[in-house]
This record gives C-alpha cells, structure tokens and sequence, in this order.
C-alpha cells in the first residue's frame, strides 16, 4: 500500500466520474489508467468479503452476468466486471463498487478471471469459491495447449477453496479430482446430444490425467460429455452433484432436479452456464423460485446470439473465438440446425489478439467437422478475410463443399461485407465470424 | 493407367488423438486428396498401439503437448522398433521433441527422446511468451515451387548437431532455435526422418510439399495440378503479401 496506490485510485475514481457525468460508457478507461500509474492498486482498493471466481476457456462471461444476476435476485449487492477479464479490467470493475473512501458498496465480488491472469489476480483477491467452465484449445500461439491453460488453473487452487468443477469436460474434471471441497456439474443424455466422430479422419483426444487416448460416449457440446480414458480409466463422474436432465430450446427451458427453469438463450452451451449459476446459488443457500425468477429476467450481454432483420432477409449471427475451434464446431452445429436454405458468410479473418502477432491462422479449422455444413442446406459460401479467405474456402472444399459453391473475397472490411450482406437474396444469412468483426460488420449495415 | 498398376501409399497415422494440437489431422486429408487427383490410393492405418510394427511408406506425427511426448517417450523402445518398418517419418512441430536425445523442461522433469535425430531440445519459457506467427520457408529452391507457408508454435527450442540437414531456410518467423528471426534453418532432414516446423496444415496449404514428399516414395507421379492448387496459390501470394507488410 502506497501514496502511490492511493493517487492512482483516485484518478480512477475521478476518470469514472467525468466519464459518467458526460454519459459515456467504457468503465475500462479508468482502470487502465488507475493500473497504469500503478499496478499495486489492486490490492488497494477493498474487496467485499464473499468473492467468487468464474474462469475457464468458454461461458465466462455468461456464468458471470447469470451469477451476478441471481445473486442481486437474492437481496445481495453485487460487484462484478462487465469489461475485460485481466488486471486493469478488474479495477475498473472494482473502482465501480467501491466508495471515494475506498470502501466496498457491494456484498459479493463476482469476478470473470482470463486463465492467464489468475496467477497474477488470486495472490491479491482471494476468493472463497472458483467455478471453472471448461479448459479447451484456445490461441496455441500464446496458450501452447489444453495442458497448458490446466496447469495455470490447478496452481492457483487452495484447499480452503470451494471448486464446482464441470464433470464433463475432462481437464476440469481431473482438477476437481485432486481436491476435497468439490462439486461437480454436468448433464445428462438428452435430445440435443451429438455422437462422436467416428469417420476416416475422427479424432478424440488425450487424458488429461496419464495422456492416453480418451473416448467421448456422448457430447453435449463439442469436446464435452460423458468421457473415459483408455489407458487409465478416468472418467466422468456418472451422476454428478448437480446435473440437468435436459434442455429444450424451442420451449426456452432447462431442467434441473425435475423443474424447468427459463433459459431464453437458445443454443446447447449456454445450457451449462446456467446449471453452473444454479450449482453456485444452491450452494449458498438461494431457492429454486429466486434462481428461476434471476433467470426468467437475464439479458445477456450483447453480440452473444442475435437476429438482425435487413433488406427482406434475417441475418444470423453466428459466433465464434478466433483460434478456439470448439466454439467454431458449436457456431456450425447452430447453423445446421436451421433447415431453411440459406448463405453463409464464414469470415474467419487473420488472427488478432492483444499478446501476439496479427497472424494468417486456420490451422484450427481443421479441428472442426467443416462437414456438417457441406450438408446442411446452404446454397452458397462467401468465405470473406484478408489474407485468410482462400484457406476458409479451401478448409471447406476439404469438407466436401463443391468449389462453385464457393465464393472468395479477400477483404476483411466491414463496410463491404455488409454490402455483400444487402445484397444476398437469400431470406437467411449466417455471418459466421468473431464478436468484433461482426460488431464493425452490424455498425457499418446501420450506416448504409 | 489402369487399377492393378495404380501405386499406394500405406501411411502410419501416429496417435492421431493424442498429437492433434493444431489442425493435423489436415495433412492426412491432404494426401487422401494427392491420391485422388494423381491416381494413387492412400491406405491409412491409424496406429494408437506401437506393439506390433507396421510396414508402411510413410509415418505421420502430428503436433502434440510436450505431457503428451513424455508419456509416448516413455515407451521408446516399442516406438523405436514400431518405426524400423517405416520408410519415412515426417514430424509436425514440437513433436520432434520425441525423436531428439533429450528434452530439457521448465517446470516439469525433462525427458528422453528416441535419439533419431542427433538434436537436444529446451522447452522455451511459458510465462508471458509468444509461441506462434506466421511462416514462410524455402524447401525446395531452383523448383517451381520452392516455398511453403504456414504457421509456426514454437514452444521448444531445439539444437541439432553440426552437420545434421536442415529441413529449410527460413525466410519469416523463428528458425530452430528460437534465436534468430526470419533467417536460419527450419526442421532436419536426417536419415528417414523429415521434421518441419510448419503447420496450418502443412500439407492442406502446401499441397506441393506434400508432392514431392509422396514422389520421394513413389516415385515421378504425371499429373498438372497447377490449376486445382488455385486457391492454395492465391494463399500464399496473400500470405507474402501479409508478411511483406508486417
């Protein structure tokens, strides 16, 4: 604790306040500059006393806005970060909650924590419980591999905190395995379930635990299910502490312990999210009516799944993360489920992020079953991307795409897609690209 | 050509669910594809146990995780004996850890290879590092195509003996051992073993370098693929492009 912090905190508080009352939003601005002048203010600024940690590769940012949502429905006051998930995003979240006196206004801290950053966050804000989502392959240029982001998870963990670990995904599962104070949530076989791969190029993956080859029997998303090693025998916990015996999109329910609770976002993943916020609520004691009325009203942040009507057709978007291939097979499996003909734009774009190089990757759709597009009723591909458009296309002529279905356009400017978008005459168009391209592509749509 | 006299390629496909961190499983589609546009079948055996050897033409080992490498150099023996029956290995990425004397590790126990390549591999520091950017090599100069492009993850930094072949020059990214940038040497040739550093996949964005490592085995195959590698060469133009602006 230093004079330091202290000025530091105060410029934030300061650069929250002017911003607010010039009503702009961007609540990252003043904790980048807090951070900047200096690092240690974290630890300066006071902490409600119940903190909890969501981290994981995928679902964080929706398991937190529905924790934070449940938990507000329960009376509590609740501190939690709408922007980025690393240090200076935290102290934005946490120069919010907290009073020109530096003390906390909130009950809870509810924190989404970048795996990468949790050896940096947990030494200064301890948290009582962590929920981890899933580990899976995420930017290899930076996160090398699955193991990798696992280790960064598991070194940070203490026995005096409470895990509630996802049973199906097999890295978190054997993190939940060397710990006491665990919960596990998982669900069950249901309507919605896919069966693994099984042509000439099928691949599984390796144990977690001793490396060998370990088999899905069933998936719920891509790389989770019900699981087994073939070596070691690790496997998924056949009934776990929390389990949802299903889903139903078109009615917008999920169902836990026999109840239908309201899951308005209709894709399979977020089926997890809100049985890890319901798993947690449990824990602390909140009833089923509370969680199911928290759920009824969540709004989840924007750009996750959205529909946008324009010049007489809809556009779909359909999301993923650069360089995590799951969250690709999942945008695909949505799109798949429409049965309506329709275009797809896939605009897999050159590789951004904030650690490394801009870089022409695909490698990681070859990860994916590209497949279960070549048959899903689309009339035409627009594979759009500077630099990476000709390797989109080709990823899905491997797929068995015929080649004059394909239409390639090396640009990745937002202003000329959605040109391409307008002038689409099929009713139905799947954008199939990351958050902020799509945001760039919807801004530019609404300025034409 | 009619079926009897068409060639095959028998391909070993190394733990294909155990070395499968960056889109491998592309190469073993892009040979498949070869075979079909040059007339030759591929037969592809998916090896998961190293027993029981398997005569093949080509042994193909994907990019894998350094736990993973430790826990297959454990049973080096079986491997090394798997392997004699093979008359060409090819190696993706950081999976050369595997076949170098030993592999030095941060914060893990470091590890024997199969010694195949007379090389010793350094895991690289995994705090705040960067792995990955884009990778152009030249493989094959004085050829109509003498390039290949991709992607690189490096996580090892390997040495190999004085003397031992380089794969390629590097033109753009990290050479062997992570020490010099857009210069020095990619991979090894050495013996039967090929290894690069290149992926994307390599033989998906490079079908010319899975060419003229099939017609290393099988010999000359006639054929014009120029204008089905259309797509594949507009990406490399692109990428040159890219990396010329970087």
């Amino acid at each position: 604790m230093s004079a330091r912090d202290a000025f530091a905190f105060l410029v934030g508080k300061a650069a929250l306040t002017g911003l607010r009352a010039i009503g702009r939003p961007g609540y990252h601005i003043p904790g980048a500059l807090a951070y900047r002048i200096s690092p240690s203010v974290l630890q300066y600024i006071r902490k409600p006393a119940e903190v909890v940690f969501i981290t994981g590769t995928n679902g964080k940012s929706t398991t937190t806005s529905l924790v934070q949502q449940v938990l507000a429905a329960s009376g509590k006051k609740v501190a939690y970060n709408t922007e980025s998930n690393n240090q200076p995003g935290i102290v934005a979240s946490l120069l919010r909650y907290t009073s020109v006196f530096n003390r906390s206004k909130a009950d809870v801290l509810v924190l989404e924590v970048a795996e990468e950053a949790l050896s940096k966050i947990v030494p200064v804000i301890h948290p009582q419980h962590l929920l981890l989502t899933n580990v899976q392959k995420d930017v290899p240029q930076v996160n090398q591999s699955p193991n990798y982001i696992r280790d960064r998870i598991s070194e940070i963990i203490t026995a005096d905190m409470a895990l509630i670990v996802n049973n199906d995904d097999p890295d978190v599962s054997s993190i939940g395995a060397k710990w006491q104070n665990v919960r596990s949530y998982g669900i069950a076989r249901n309507p919605y379930t896919l069966e693994p791969e099984t042509g000439r190029y099928a691949i599984a993956r390796p144990c977690p635990v001793c490396s060998g080859k370990l088999v899905f029997d069933s998936l719920n998303m891509p790389s989770i299910g019900r699981f087994h090693c073939t070596k070691c025998g690790f496997a998924s916990k056949p009934v776990p502490d929390y389990q949802a015996d299903g889903f139903d999109l078109e009615a917008g329910t999920i169902t836990i312990g026999g109840r239908d609770f309201p899951m308005h976002y209709k894709a399979a993943h977020f089926a997890y999210d809100y049985l890890l916020a319901y798993a947690y609520a449990t824990e602390l004691g909140i009833s089923a009516e509370v969680i199911a009325r928290a759920f009824d009203s969540f709004v989840n942040i924007q750009g996750r799944l959205e529909d946008i009507a324009t010049a007489g057709k809809t556009v779909h978007y359909a999301r993923f993360k650069q360089e995590t291939p799951d969250t690709l097979a999942l945008a695909i499996e949505n799109i798949r489920r429409d049965p309506k003909p329709k275009t797809v734009i896939a605009a897999l774009n050159i590789v951004e992020n904030a650690w490394g190089p801009a870089t022409a990757n695909t490698a990681y759709g070859f990860d994916v079953d590209f497949s279960r597009l070549a048959d899903a009723n689309v009339e035409k591909f627009l594979c759009v991307g500077h630099v990476v458009a000709y390797d989109t296309a080709n990823i899905l002529r491997y797929a068995g795409v015929p080649r004059e279905k394909l239409v390639v356009l090396d640009t990745d400017d937002p202003a000329e897609i959605a040109k391409l978008l307008r002038a689409e005459t099929s009713k139905d168009v799947y954008l199939l690209t990351w958050l902020h391209h799509y945001q760039d592509i919807r801004k530019a749509m609404s300025n034409e | 050509m009619n079926d009897t006299a068409r060639p095959t390629l028998t391909v070993n496909w190394m733990f294909p669910d155990q070395l499968w961190l960056n889109g491998d499983r592309g190469n073993l589609m892009a040979l498949d594809r070869l075979g079909e546009q040059l007339g030759f079948d591929v037969v592809l055996n998916r090896i998961e146990d190293v027993s029981q050897p398997i005569p093949a033409d080509l042994a193909v080992f994907g990019s894998g995780d350094l736990d993973v490498l430790t826990a297959l150099a454990a049973d080096g023996e079986a491997l090394r004996s798997f392997l004699a029956s093979v008359r060409r290995i090819v190696v993706f990425g950081t999976t050369i850890a595997l076949f170098t004397r030993t592999t030095a590790r941060v914060t893990h126990p470091g590890f024997n290879g199969l010694g195949l390549l007379p090389a010793d591999a350094v895991e690289r520091p995994t705090d705040g590092h960067v792995y990955g950017d884009d990778f152009l090599i030249e493989y094959a100069p004085g050829t109509a195509h003498p390039v290949a492009a991709g992607i690189y993850v490096k996580t090892i930094a390997v040495t190999t003996d004085a003397g031992v072949e380089p794969f390629a020059k590097v033109l753009f990214g990290l050479d062997n051992t992570a020490k010099l940038t857009n210069t020095g040497f990619d991979g090894a040739r050495h013996d039967k073993l090929v290894w690069t550093n290149l992926l994307g996949p390599a033989f998906v964005r490079n079908p010319w370098l899975a060419r003229s490592l099939v017609e290393e085995l099988l010999g000359p195959l006639p054929g014009d693929l120029e204008g089905e590698w259309d797509l594949e060469k507009a990406s490399l133009d692109a990428v040159r492009k890219f990396i010329a602006a970087k």
